[in-house]
């Protein structure tokens, strides 16, 4: 594991460990490469979203206005 | 005549019911007859409710006898739900050790709503382990077209029962693609409704903000009558629509002449088993003699989708399971756990930056749909694979359906066609904010066109 991975690991297990969630080293190694996986995937996202989208407040897909009951946090 | 039976459609057991042909009883029994038969091989089924079934079938067939007709268009049917429904007195186990003794004191409210409508309730079907994980307790649910392949997951129970003639009409839940994934592999229909068409209430959540629960069948038809018997607003789900209902029944023989459909010019059509892109070239071509104009749309963010959609899933996953992971974290399987522990470790930060993506990516299909009446794209880029691959080191199979988790659009899959090993291929369709109707409407006309959705597996020659 290269320093880099080494320091995602610890943090992963620290979080985890905070958290209460017992992880074991076998279970550490599949949830550092999930993780790190999807952060860069959120990465590249980003990078291809044009400008700041504003996430509206109680933001729930879709429902239109009109349309939709009273939605939690709207 | 069982095995016609159990390969009924629903509108056509209903014709029979109607005309006293037959009876709820001898439709149940040709089911009950199959699955003692196959479920061993298949493992569709988590729990069977044959005694149940039976009492249900008798009451059902009395009923329409006394009464001289039917309740409506679903009564005297038998349906199957997905084990992650709430169902009165029937156990409910997600698949899950944590939950092998539950049995709820309440139905899911579309699951009442179709024993109102006057289903039988013919068991509960196989899982993955809450819907995002392990298989260890009752089986893997395999492929119908080929026993050794994966039925695909998470409703594969559902699916793989329709293919094989072991249920008649289903359920299933869907967060990423669960619901079309395994009705991809396996050949049959399946719809992800609008987020907040179908109530949530009652389904073991897995991510508030992506869940759908939705119809399986056979045929499109089946799909839309269930539909009719699921949909509507629920007080006792905060994130349901009070959108008004149409008989998604009506108006499926309009045909799509004239009807404008997207094909996106990225990720969607990239990438694709060979196989795969022939039966959706040919597909294409069919849609276009049917009187449907093909436009190209674009997507741009459509690569982009799957890890924010992962993290939110996995994030509000944690949320919801963290206490009972912290005291019966064992109990669950590894697969799952690691999985839905891996939600722990996002940050607030992230959890909003997938928010953003979410909101650009929903913008960009609204966009899309403001100009065509439906998006048409492959379900998945593969056909089913094999089991030991889903033990092992799975592909994502959400690589094209988590797209309208995310942006909340109905989506449905429809058989157009099968590999030269002989595994069925999907088609997704995408449309507008509440309008399954015309989803209904294109598959309908597509399946009129094509055999696809008549042909059977050789099932007694497979589990032999």
């Amino acid at each position: 594991m290269t320093r880099d991975g080494q320091g995602r690991a610890d943090q992963i297990r620290a979080e985890l460990a905070r958290q209460g969630i017992a992880a074991d080293e076998d279970d550490l190694a599949v949830i550092v490469k999930i993780v790190a996986a999807n952060r860069a995937g959120l990465e590249r996202a980003r990078a291809a979203v044009r400008g700041d989208p504003e996430v509206p407040h109680g933001f729930v897909p879709p429902a239109p206005p009109g349309d939709a009951a009273p939605h939690a946090g709207r | 005549m069982d095995c016609d039976l159990a390969y009924g459609s629903l509108i056509r057991l209903g014709r029979l019911l109607d005309q006293r042909q037959v009876s709820p009883v001898d439709i149940v029994r040709a089911l009950l007859e199959r699955i003692n038969q196959y479920n061993g091989r298949l493992a569709s089924y988590i729990t069977v409710c044959g005694d149940a079934a039976l009492e249900e079938a008798r009451a059902a067939e009395q009923e329409i006898t006394r009464a001289g007709h039917r309740r409506g268009r679903l009564h005297g049917l038998p349906i199957a739900h997905k084990d992650v429904s709430l169902t009165r007195g029937v156990r409910t186990t997600a698949h899950s050790r944590c939950l092998l003794d539950s049995v709820p004191d309440r139905d899911a409210t579309y699951v009442r709503r179709l024993r109102d409508a006057g289903m039988i309730l013919l068991g509960k079907t196989n899982t993955t382990e809450f819907a995002c994980g392990t298989m260890d307790l009752f089986g893997v649910h395999r492929n119908p077209w080929d026993l050794g392949r994966y039925a695909g997951g998470s409703s594969g129970g559902s699916a793989n029962a329709l293919a094989a003639g072991l249920a008649v009409a289903a359920t299933g839940s869907d967060t990423g693609g669960s619901i079309r994934v395994p009705a991809s592999f396996c050949g049959v229909v399946g719809l992800k409704p609008t987020y907040g068409r179908v109530s949530r209430n009652g389904l073991l959540p897995l991510s508030w903000s992506m869940d759908h629960v939705g119809p399986m069948a056979r045929t499109t038809a089946d799909c839309a009558l269930l539909l009719n018997g699921m949909a509507g607003h629920d007080p006792a789900d905060p994130t349901s629509a009070s959108a008004p209902v149409p008989d998604f029944a009506d108006g499926l023989d309009a045909g799509i002449r004239g009807m404008v459909l997207g094909i996106p010019r990225q990720h969607f059509y990239e990438g694709l088993d060979p196989e795969v892109d022939a039966a959706l070239r040919g597909a294409l071509r069919e849609l276009e003699s049917l009187g449907a104009r093909l436009e190209p749309v674009d997507l741009p963010l459509a690569a982009h989708i799957v890890a924010p959609g992962g993290i939110l899933i996995m994030a509000e996953a944690f949320g919801l399971h963290a206490a009972r992971l912290r005291e019966r974290g064992r109990e669950y399987g590894t697969r799952t756990r690691r999985r839905i522990a891996s939600g722990a470790c996002y940050t607030s930060g992230e959890y909003e930056e997938a928010v953003r993506v979410r909101v650009a990516w929903t913008h960009q299909v609204g966009a899309a749909l403001g100009r065509v009446d439906a998006i048409v794209t492959p379900t998945l880029p593969q056909p089913a694979f094999p089991v030991e691959t889903q033990l092992g080191e799975p592909p994502d199979t959400s690589w094209g359906t988590r797209h309208f988790n995310m942006s909340g659009h109905p989506a449905l899959t429809v058989p157009c066609g099968f590999t030269s090993a002989g595994l069925p291929v999907g088609m997704q369709l995408a449309g507008r904010y509440f309008d399954e109707a015309s989803l209904f409407r294109i598959a309908h006309a597509y399946e009129q066109a094509t055999p696809w959705h008549t042909r059977r597996p050789a099932l007694a020659a497979a589990a032999a």
